[in-house]
């Protein structure tokens, strides 16, 4: 659940209101994305230490060879 | 109509006493059709006095020239510093110098000595939501019942969301439209990109303020200056906020400054995260 509290300032009151349909999909969309990011770096990072396995180096040698 | 000089012993006829004494004295009529029927032909030099505009005239040749008689006496004005002040259509009356330090103001219909406006005072700034408002339970905080000023400073400390990579950003009176942003976005890749550096205007439903890295520890600091917020005009909004890596990575930084284009005086801010509740942080609004 996902909520939006308010502070006032002036009456010291606090509310909790429920996020909207809308924008739970607002959120969920950005997490969505985020996730989708994620696992992008994810694979890339899992696909780089595949190659540098497969040739027999390390993350060290392997950047001071590229420099 | 040359002066005649009379001698002792000649005669006097009629035309010369009309010519150089009645025609040369101020002649009175009833009004200006009347002097218009009285004298056909003017000489250039005659002076009358209209009783029922109660005008002296003198013709010039071609017209009858309004004197502006009577004058302005100077006797109007008593004392050093006095002005003399229209109070209608051609009537004057004598506006006694002000009190010390007054200034002539004028109201639309007519001047008088004021007090001059009070200077605007310092800015004193003033903490609105005192002790700060906890950043947990929700993923818009927002900070209400803020009438009255003119600016606004925002300390954010510590805020993070339970969410990792959420985008921080900033919306007043809850609006998600008009804002337009420009600034200097920092980013943290893993490896370097020239996604590190970016400077590309925006207009958003709200303003990025900053992004967590890729864990979700990670904590946003910075603050928000708002400026013109009570005005109906722009409002000027400058940030400079940032996380830290917190053993991740891809979090962003931005110093910016942006537009929000609505006539309301700002009553509301909100912090939002963009993926989640917060779950961590405080934030500090200042008034002045």
């Amino acid at each position: 659940m996902y909520y939006e509290k308010i502070v006032n300032v002036e009456t010291g009151e606090e509310t909790l209101r429920e996020f909207s349909e809308k924008e739970v999909q607002a959120v969920e969309k950005e997490q969505a994305k985020l996730a989708k990011e994620a696992k992008a770096e994810a694979d890339k990072a899992k696909a780089r230490a595949d190659v540098l396995k497969s040739l027999g180096l390390t993350e060290e040698q392997i950047q001071a060879l590229i420099g | 109509m040359p002066r005649k000089t009379f001698l002792n012993g000649f005669p006097l006829p009629a035309s010369d006493l009309n010519n150089y004494l009645m025609d040369q004295a101020v002649m009175t009529f009833a009004s200006s059709a009347a002097r218009t029927s009285a004298i056909p032909s003017p000489v250039e030099g005659m002076i009358t006095y209209l009783e029922d505009t109660n005008t002296y005239a003198s013709w010039n040749g071609s017209a009858w020239i309004d004197l502006g008689l009577p004058a302005i006496g100077k006797s109007i004005v008593t004392t050093e510093g006095d002005l003399i002040l229209g109070t209608g259509a051609s009537t004057v009356a004598r506006l006694p110098i002000g009190a010390t330090g007054r200034i002539l103001s004028s109201n639309g219909t007519t001047a008088s000595w004021e007090l001059p406006p009070a200077a605007s005072p310092a800015f004193t700034w003033t903490l609105l939501n005192s002790g700060g408002t906890a950043l947990t339970g929700a993923a818009t905080i927002t900070v209400s019942g803020l009438s009255g000023y003119n600016n606004f400073f925002m300390r954010i400390v510590d805020g993070s969301s339970a969410t990792a990579s959420s985008t921080f950003g900033l919306r007043l009176n809850a609006s998600t439209t008009n804002y337009d942003w420009v600034g200097l976005g920092l980013g943290a890749p893993a490896s370097y990109s020239t996604g590190f550096l970016t400077s590309d205007p925006e207009s958003a439903t709200s303003l990025r303020l900053a992004a967590m890295s890729t864990n979700a520890t990670s904590r946003v600091n910075g603050s928000v200056n708002i400026s013109g917020a009570s005005t109906s005009g722009v409002k000027i909004i400058n940030s400079a906020v940032s996380a830290s890596a917190s053993g991740g990575n891809n979090q962003n930084a931005f110093v910016a400054g942006a537009t929000w284009s609505n006539s309301a005086a700002v009553t509301s801010v909100s912090l939002i995260s963009s993926a989640g509740n917060f779950d961590a942080g405080t934030i500090f609004v200042y008034g002045a």
